[in-house]
């Protein structure tokens, strides 16, 4: 019900769109539910604008903006714009297609400053330029990196890197990962983009007086491989910039080359701290090309593990932050509940984290014997365990000042960074996709969203707080809730056959082996579907091509958005500072790079 | 004979030396070793409030773990950072490490007591000075100065932040501490320590009289020696490990060694001050009571850094300047108001 109705805003959106500019929609094709327009790269930031700023329509936030590579197929590049309101989640696909002579698009920073970073990855990985960027570097692959990996003639491995004793022969033959007929040198690789001749370049002044900090790539306080470069003017910040690309492991390239079963496991690995909200996403958006129907109780059960999942995320977020602000036992503490949680997953997969216990077309499997006796337990446990945290911080008079106050964004501009979950609900603005889209049946239980009222650290902490209280409630109701029937939907060609049947049936067996070894073709289309992930808005944008594999297999994570915030948030704070808006923001460096 | 031979006055004065030559040997070697079990009781009480056990691996209960820490010390490589001024760098951990030994020279342990045998009275401080009270804040104070240097001297810019810190840090709480204990020299009339634990003797603790000096002094203290919630110089969240970020091996060592020698002088003093020293009920030796008071004054420490989180720098200066200041002045002018 509610989907027709967002797709209907979507509709009536493109009608517009076809009133002002006649010519600019080539295509629009509301497939699996999206809606999604072509249109021509000159008119792109007409109908960018109009999407943005006409009142009715006002699709305000830029959920993702990648690009596909159809390599042989003309034209070769399809620069992919999702774009979604925050009023009604109603969401639209802007496409425009680019030839490989001139991949050029005008950026839409200036409507979406969010669309800093993704137009960078989109440079990146895809070398296509956005003109009037203000700062088009190359943001996961270092400096100085050959070729753009994404690129379908680009080889997912078999670069070579040079070392001493490979230097010279390495300088004498091409090397397959540089494209375009460039064989001039090895691997340029400088790991420090900031040096003194391009300070000015990144607006860090390195006037008299000013210490240039480099917080991290190595450094305790920033939940990974986030490197931050600090100007500081004595303990106070001057400029802030945020680099990443430390952890990048090339998930979406490898996931091109492994069957839809396979790439499953690597989405565990994307964000690592909140795996089953990606194996979700994954298998909503793959599901939803194969055109799956989910049985009810598959549905509930992803509902219960995502929301565990949710408590022990969050149960890391909380800890960490007070641990890096220096109340070192609360962690301990959290750790402590958190190991209930992850005893539950082990119980359920065999493993602690990358469990992929959510797959295409439901669940691996029943509940083990006694885990739902297990799983009762926890909202027994925690409510009172919570209330200890809150005693411990919330109470806490250095608390109260380490973080009230501290790190202030505006909704407006959280939103127009992109920033989503926590973040975003800190600063007043009521998004959560569990009810803006309710997916797998999120819409049959009852809980709040809460929000924040001032956007400081003390806020998103206490959502976080709010927000375990909530899954608490989620995860009572599922139990009570919980109907019987199966766990995986009901298509051979897609969903392993029950083990018992494997030694009777001849046709089990085939299927079995079949999924197994090859995998099974997924119709040709394109989706995005998003979960929220205890960090904001996760999406995954599949393309598939009728094969086995997906064509291309985009993460949209919400670390990666929320990081662009920061210079926004720490302008004109202390260094300490930094420390709380980091842990406030919760990034997983996995998730970030990919 | 025996009896003429020691009333030989050549003698007598022998014996004296002698017995302060000791005396300075036995008290060094204590708070020499004394990190060893500090560290192990820290980070035991550290595991039971965080619902850990601790070490547990080395020895029954771990209780050889700081050995085993202390062999593994001795052993690592000793690095000089490149570029680092290697004379500074050097130098540092030892400028630190003298001063919160020297702290003790004037530290009373106990009254007097009597050696058998030889039937000479000993006193359990090595000298009580007129001006002791004075002479330990002097000298406490100078352990900044190899905080500074090792944050100067790594070439680091953490390290360099963490020297900074606690140069600032330090000179705002000294002058609270400073005059947190001129509060009780008001009360007490007397700037030796000796003299100020007599004048406590019979239940008369300080603490009675000088509540908000104790305050004032607990909180500059806590600043003092670099503890939770007051440990920016060394701040892990923010700064890696502040000051000493880049030290390795003894020279490390001689840092975590100052820093718990710090956290001992600063509680003796506090028991001295407020506490009474050695006086309590008659049924335990006076010695007894002043390290049951300093032991539990040690766990407090230990107990609050795993409680609480830590200040924000400018916080950290707002409270010194701003509060811990003034009241310490108030506090003077009312303890003045009420001794005359």
């Amino acid at each position: 019900m509610n989907q027709i109705f967002r797709m209907k805003r979507s509709e009536s959106a493109i009608q517009r769109i076809r009133e002002v500019f006649p010519e600019a929609v080539h295509n629009i094709s509301t497939l699996n539910g999206d809606v999604s327009i072509t249109v021509g790269k000159d008119k792109l930031l007409g109908v960018v604008k109009l999407l943005k700023k006409e009142s009715d329509i006002s699709f305000d936030y830029l959920s993702d903006l990648t690009a596909v590579d159809y390599l042989r197929k003309e034209p070769r590049f399809e620069v992919v714009y999702h774009l979604t309101s925050t009023k009604d989640g109603a969401i639209i696909r802007v496409k425009v297609p680019l030839t490989l002579s001139e991949p050029v698009l005008p950026s839409i920073t200036a409507l979406y400053p969010s669309s800093d970073w993704y137009e960078r990855e989109v440079y990146d990985m895809f070398g296509i330029v956005f003109n009037d960027h203000p700062d088009l570097r190359r943001i996961l692959m270092p400096e100085g990196w050959r070729g753009h990996p994404l690129r379908k003639d680009y080889p997912p491995d078999g670069e070579e890197v040079a070392f001493t004793y490979n230097k010279d022969s390495m300088e004498e033959q091409p090397l397959p990962f540089i494209l375009e007929g460039k064989r001039d040198g090895y691997l340029e690789f400088t790991p420090d983009g900031f040096t003194l001749s391009n300070l000015e370049r990144l607006g860090l002044s390195g006037a008299r007086g000013r210490i240039i900090l480099n917080m991290g790539p190595q450094h305790p306080s920033t939940h990974g491989l986030l490197r931050l470069v600090i100007e500081l003017d004595g303990e106070r910040i001057s400029k802030i910039i945020p680099e990443i690309g430390y952890l990048h492991t090339g998930i979406e390239k490898s996931g091109e080359y492994l069957t839809y079963p396979q790439a499953l496991t690597l989405t565990d690995r994307a964000d690592y701290l909140a795996n089953l909200f990606n194996n979700l996403a994954y298998c909503m958006a793959v599901e939803r090309l194969l055109g799956l129907e989910i049985p009810l109780r598959a549905q509930y059960i992803r509902v219960l593990l995502c929301e565990l999942n949710r408590l022990a995320s969050h149960l890391l977020a909380i800890g960490v932050m007070a641990h890096e602000l220096g109340a070192t036992s609360v962690l301990l503490y959290c750790f402590r509940e958190r190991e209930i949680i992850m005893d539950i997953f082990e119980m359920l997969s065999g493993v602690r984290m990358m469990t992929s216990y959510i797959t295409i077309g439901g669940l691996r499997d029943e509940l083990p014997e006694g885990l739902l006796d297990k799983i009762k337990e926890v909202p027994k446990i925690f409510p009172e365990k919570i209330d200890e945290y809150e005693k411990m911080l919330t109470k806490n008079p250095i608390w109260l000042k380490r973080t009230k106050g501290i790190g202030y964004i505006s909704g407006k501009q959280a939103l127009s960074l992109g920033a989503s979950g926590p973040l975003l609900r800190g600063s007043g603005i009521n998004r959560d996709l569990r009810k803006a889209s309710p997916y797998s049946s999120y819409d049959h239980f009852d809980f709040e969203v809460p929000l924040g009222e001032n956007g400081d650290v003390f806020d998103r902490y206490m959502i976080r707080i709010e927000e375990m209280r909530q899954s608490l409630r989620i995860i009572r109701q599922v139990i009570d809730k919980l109907p019987d029937g199966p766990v995986k939907a009901d298509n051979r060609k897609v969903v392993l056959p029950p083990r018992e049947e494997l030694g009777k049936s001849m046709e089990s067996l085939i299927h079995h082996f079949l999924i197994a070894s090859g995998g099974f073709p997924v119709p040709g289309g394109e989706t995005y579907a998003t979960v929220e992930s205890p960090r904001g808005e996760l999406g995954y944008y599949i393309v598939s091509d009728g094969s086995e594999k997906p064509y291309r297999f985009r993460i949209r994570g919400p670390s990666f958005a929320n990081l662009m915030s920061i210079p926004a948030m720490a302008r004109e704070c202390y260094i300490a500072d930094v420390i709380a808006i980091i842990g406030s923001i919760d990034p997983v460096l996995g998730d970030v790079d990919r | 004979m025996f009896e003429l031979f020691i009333s030989n006055p050549l003698v007598l004065m022998m014996i004296e030396v002698l017995v302060i030559c000791i005396k300075v040997v036995v008290v060094t070697l204590v708070v020499f070793s004394l990190p060893l079990p500090l560290t192990y009781i820290e980070r035991k009480v550290a595991g039971h409030i965080q619902v850990r056990l601790g070490p547990y691996r080395v020895g029954p209960h771990g209780i050889l773990q700081p050995l085993a820490d202390m062999i593994k010390l001795i052993f690592k490589e000793d690095i000089i950072p490149y570029k680092a001024d290697p004379w500074l760098f050097k130098i540092a951990p030892i400028i630190a490490m003298v001063p919160a030994f020297a702290v003790f020279a004037t530290i009373p342990f106990g009254e007097k007591v009597t050696i058998p045998f030889i039937d000479k009275e000993v006193t359990l401080y090595i000298s009580d000075m007129d001006t002791g009270i004075l002479y330990v804040l002097a000298i406490a104070g100078l352990s900044v100065y190899g905080i500074i240097l090792g944050g100067w001297a790594s070439n680091s810019k953490y390290a360099l932040l963490g020297g900074l810190r606690s140069s600032a840090q330090m000179i705002s709480y000294e002058l609270a501490l400073s005059f947190a204990c001129i509060g009780v020299v008001m009360v007490v009339n007397s700037l030796s320590l000796v003299d100020i634990v007599r004048a406590q003797s019979g239940w008369h603790w300080n603490i009675l009289y000088q509540p908000l000096g104790f305050v004032i002094f607990a909180i500059a203290g806590l600043a003092e020696i670099n503890r939770i919630p007051f440990d920016l110089p060394e701040d892990e969240g923010t700064l890696g490990a502040g000051y000493h970020a880049e030290y390795s091996s003894m020279r490390f060592a001689f840092f975590m060694l100052t820093e718990y020698v710090a956290m001992v002088s600063m509680s003796v003093l506090m028991v001295i001050l407020f506490f009474g020293g050695w006086d309590g009920p008659g049924f335990l030796p006076g010695i007894v009571w002043f390290l049951i008071k300093v032991a539990f004054i040690i766990y407090v420490i230990i107990w609050t850094r795993f409680t609480y989180p830590r200040y924000r720098y400018d916080q950290l200066m707002t409270i010194g300047w701003k509060i811990l200041l003034p009241l310490s002045l108030l506090n003077i002018l009312i303890t003045g108001l009420v001794v005359i």
